[in-house]
């Protein structure tokens, strides 16, 4: 049995070596680290901020109209008076919230269509066909699109956007799983009488799911800036509730005399995008190095 | 051959459309495979070997011919291979160790997998034949908790094997378990091939293009050029007196440690040509010294020339009934 | 009468930049070819052979690359510290290599006579039409039949063995003195590598070039090169003439090997194996890195790297336990 004995000295080697090779690359990655503390300083100020400030979002106050930055309103105030930094905290709940929605439902449906298209081959050409279709409008104007047919609700936001990403999200399934289905461990698994339900479920998404991820962070980014284009152009949620997006619109007619309305709405939404930008280049550099870019 | 064969393939087609032509992937295949017995096939790319393998086990289907396992006729209908209730007594060892198992199963759930598909054992008893198989593959149970990257090549063919053996199958197709192996691990695996086989009284297909490594493990070995079987013997008497042009060629090919002072040196020329259909008569006849009138017209059938050694060349006029029967 | 060498490759050592920190592929090796010679390098995977073989024309990435030790002498100069546009000059011109794959090897929007007569143009600078002459010639020599139609077709018309050959045509095009073969008949079916190996062996004697071809398959040094360097890990283990290493292998390693490659001419009830496995590069091993494996080894294995000793007509190995008794008996 010398060979077993030498096969398990080896294989502790190895394990101890890889296991957690990928999360020390991740660690390690610079662009993963400041989205990670980005998107972290976000989200925690999304959901502990406005309980901070105490202040409520909507009072309104003549006297304290167009205050810029200043101690007591460290994002100054609007037209009505309504503390900016209130208002961006609780906004960002919205948004952030639209952002993580969008991303998950183009990801669910992504994943279903792009698991039929690509595991049953006749299925292929009539569902990616329509996907191509949904493509050929520009996601702004088919959200609009959707969003006006819906009424002016976050949810409707959501349902428009998610549309128009789920052809972007069933596309890379679609290719992972058309390299999976050539897997021989695939081919083990019906040779020992598998379905494929068992196949889908055990072996083809599993292993679809990791530049899936990838692409998700980068939907979520385009749904938070894109919630913020289509509040901006008077479809979204509806004011006086925050979001990003409508804290920007209300300030466009005062972008002179009260820039910060804009700005740190504006800023926001950047630096999340930019996060979760950053946070999807070092999860597909880690996850799938042939896509690295070397710089 | 004493107990009835439990594999009986005869006139085995498979037919692609590749580009408007027709490609004759498997062509006419005919063989015999005994309890116990281990049958070589032996080929080229091109051959046809794997995908016969591959029809055997349902992989892919045949566009005709007849297939018996156990005794039972499978059916071929509409495309689809129906093993039905056979399917748990055969069971194959794919060839590429990096490819052949899912980088996020644990090699336990790797192993387990055909038993939880077939259902019915509880989890102590499903535990239980992991660790049993384990043993049986020379890996510490500690293996079991470990993913298919930290494993090494020989370690996850092992691994390929042991599942393959979950549910006691007593035929297994190995479509060349060990090519992509490192030789001094071939060696390894091999002998555990034939540990397996006594052990457990199995009967192996063994496919692959190496003809040392199916000397060493054969009984029979059965040597397939573009899609049919031109030469099938007792191992011994294939690697001593080759009767098929190719098989010669074959034999004479291979690069030696220690020289063969028997063979001859002649280096076949040519290659497998693209297009076999347009090659009239033997497919072999463009590359095959030998060649003359009769086989640039007539294709030759398999036709025994001694006591169970067939071979498919005009060479060798038939002294026997042609039949299979040996 | 000891020739002086046309390469000389002394104590190099070679490590790729990992995770965590370097990692050694290649650690002091040593092995020289002489003019008009064969020589072999055998190992299997992890070795460091194909490593050894792309450092003498420093084709490895150079950011993630470090040449730790080490000089590759050629013409008088070290390839290692060649300023980049004299190594240029040398690649293809005077040091030629095919690699192992056919199918990914040659360029898909080319058609075969750019691709021959690149180098022809550029070291020999040759005009379009003579090189268009030469490269048919080329194509002949590489026996690749209707020349003058094939060198308009594209790669994806030809087969892998056709491939190979257009990749040795392309290698010998400037006549080279030196051609490294990596594993070039690896991929290949065995009838179409007998075939190739045939034909670099013609190609050798008549341009008069030495070879050096790295395998990991035994039989096929064992009938093509005159002198074999066998690597295990990174190391040199064992270096002899063909005949010396196959009829007294002095390295455990090297006997394990030979013993454990299955015979197409014999029965044997079950193969005689190397138990263990393979190191990966960047597992430690103390002393001899074969000594996890070696059924021979003894406490001064596990203590100090063993020294490449030398066993006399130019068979050394690297196994001083063994020498010594060798010396003895």
């Amino acid at each position: 049995m010398t060979d077993a004995v030498l096969t398990a000295a080896s294989t502790q080697v190895l394990a101890e070596r890889r296991r957690f090779r990928m999360l020390r690359q991740l660690a390690a990655h610079r662009s993963f680290r400041i989205g990670l503390v980005l998107v972290t300083i976000l989200v925690l100020c999304a959901i502990i901020g406005p309980m901070l400030t105490g202040i409520d979002p909507t009072a309104m106050s003549i006297r304290f109209r167009f205050k810029p930055p200043s101690a007591r309103f460290p994002f100054g105030t609007d037209q009505y008076g309504r503390d900016i930094l209130t208002r961006v905290l609780h906004g960002g709940r919205l948004s952030l919230s639209i952002g993580f929605s969008v991303a998950l439902l183009s990801g669910i449906f992504g994943a279903l269509i792009g698991v039929a298209a690509g595991y049953f081959r006749t299925l292929d050409p009539y569902v990616m066909r329509s996907m191509d279709a949904l493509m050929a409008f520009p996601a702004i104007l088919l959200a609009i699109g959707i969003g006006a047919a819906l009424g002016s609700q976050a949810s409707s936001i959501v349902v428009a956007l998610a549309v128009a990403y789920v052809p972007r999200t069933a596309r890379i399934v679609r290719a992972s799983v058309l390299v999976i289905r050539e897997m021989e461990y695939l081919q083990a698994a019906r040779v020992s009488g598998a379905g494929d339900l068992h196949i889908i479920v055990k072996h083809v998404l599993p292993n679809s799911l990791a530049p899936l991820i990838v692409q998700l962070t980068f939907v979520f980014a385009y749904a938070i800036l894109a919630e913020a284009a289509l509040s901006f152009l008077g479809i979204g949620p509806p004011p006086p509730a925050p979001s990003w997006g409508n804290i920007i619109a209300e300030g466009r007619d005062y972008s002179v005399e009260a820039w910060w309305v804009m700005l740190f709405p504006g800023l926001a939404v950047s630096l999340a995008a930019l996060g979760m930008n950053l946070l999807g280049d070092g999860l597909r550099d880690v996850l799938d190095p042939r896509l690295k870019v070397e710089t | 051959m004493s107990a009835p064969p439990i594999v009986v393939v005869r006139d085995l087609v498979k037919t692609f459309a590749v580009r408007g032509a027709v490609l004759r992937a498997v062509d006419g295949v005919c063989f015999d495979v005994g309890p116990g017995e281990t049958l070589g096939l032996v080929g080229e790319s091109g051959s046809g070997k794997s995908t016969t393998g591959r029809i055997l086990v349902g992989l892919d289907a045949a566009t005709s011919g007849s297939i018996d396992l156990f005794g039972q006729q499978i059916s071929s209908k509409a495309g689809k291979t129906a093993l039905g209730a056979v399917r748990r007594r055969l069971q194959f060892v794919f060839q590429d160790p990096q490819n052949s198992l899912n980088p996020r199963m644990r090699a336990r759930d790797a192993i387990a997998e055909p038993l939880d598909i077939a259902g019915g054992l509880t989890r102590a008893a499903r535990n239980d034949r992991v660790r049993e198989l384990l043993e049986m593959v020379g890996l510490p149970i500690s293996c079991g908790d470990r993913f298919p990257h930290e494993f090494s090549g020989g370690q996850r063919q092992r691994i390929g094997i042991a599942r393959a053996l979950a549910m006691r199958p007593e035929f297994v197709v190995c479509d060349e378990p060990v090519s992509s192996l490192d030789v001094s691990i071939q060696a390894q695996i091999v002998n555990l091939l034939l540990d397996l086989q006594e052990r457990l009284g199995l009967s192996y297909l063994f496919i692959a293009h190496d003809l040392a490594v199916v000397r060493s493990i054969s009984a029979r070995v059965a040597v397939m050029y573009a899609g049919r079987i031109v030469e099938i013997a007792p191992k011994r008497e294939l690697y001593t007196l080759p009767r098929h042009p190719y098989t010669q060629a074959l034999l004479a090919a291979v690069p030696r440690i220690r020289p063969n002072k028997t063979r001859g040196a002649a280096v076949v020329a040519g290659e497998l040509p693209s297009q076999i259909d347009s090659v009239a008569g033997c497919t072999f006849h463009p590359r095959c010294p030998f060649a003359f009138e009769r086989c640039r017209v007539e294709k030759p059938t398999l036709r025994a020339i001694a006591s169970g050694h067939l071979a498919a060349c005009h060479l060798h006029e038939p002294p026997y009934q042609p039949s299979l029967a040996s | 009468m000891a020739e002086q060498p046309l390469l000389s490759v002394e104590n190099l050592t070679v490590q790729f930049r990992a995770d965590a920190g370097w990692v050694t592929a290649i650690d002091g090796v040593d092995f020289s070819v002489r003019p008009g010679e064969c020589l072999g390098i055998v190992g299997e995977s992890g070795s460091g052979k194909s490593v050894s073989a792309l450092s003498i024309l420093r084709l490895h990435s150079p950011r993630s690359t470090r040449y730790a030790s080490g000089a590759i002498h050629y013409g008088g100069r070290d390839l290692l510290t060649l300023p980049q546009h004299r190594l240029r000059q040398i690649r293809g011109g005077e040091i030629a290599m095919i690699f192992q794959d056919p199918m990914s090897s040659l360029n898909p929007v080319l058609t075969i006579g750019d691709q021959v007569t690149e180098p022809l143009r550029q070291h020999q600078g040759l005009s379009a039409r003579a090189a268009r002459r030469q490269a048919i010639e080329l194509l002949d020599m590489v026996r690749i039949s209707d020349a003058s139609r094939r060198i308009d077709d594209y790669a994806h018309r030809l087969s892998g063995g056709m491939r190979q050959r257009v990749m040795i045509a392309i290698a010998v095009a400037c006549r080279p003195k030196l051609l490294i073969a990596d594993e070039p008949t690896t991929a290949l079916d065995v009838t179409i590598q007998s075939q190739i190996l045939a034909l670099l062996r013609d190609l050798q004697r008549e341009i008069g070039m030495s070879v050096i071809l790295i395998t990991h398959d035994l039989g096929v040094v064992a009938e093509f090169a005159q002198r074999i360097v066998v690597m295990y890990a990174g190391r040199v283990v064992e270096s002899a003439s063909v005949a010396a290493l196959f009829e007294r292998p002095m390295h455990p390693y090297t006997e394990g090997l030979i013993q454990a490659v299955p015979d197409p001419d014999r029965d044997v009830r079950r193969l005689a194996t190397i138990p263990g496995n393979i190191p990966d590069p960047s597992t430690q091993i103390a002393g001899c890195r074969f000594n996890p494996r070696c059924r021979h080894a003894i406490k001064s294995c596990l203590a100090e790297r063993p020294a490449l000793i030398d066993a006399g007509a130019g068979h050394f190995a690297r196994c001083p336990p063994r020498i010594a008794m060798g010396r003895i008996a």
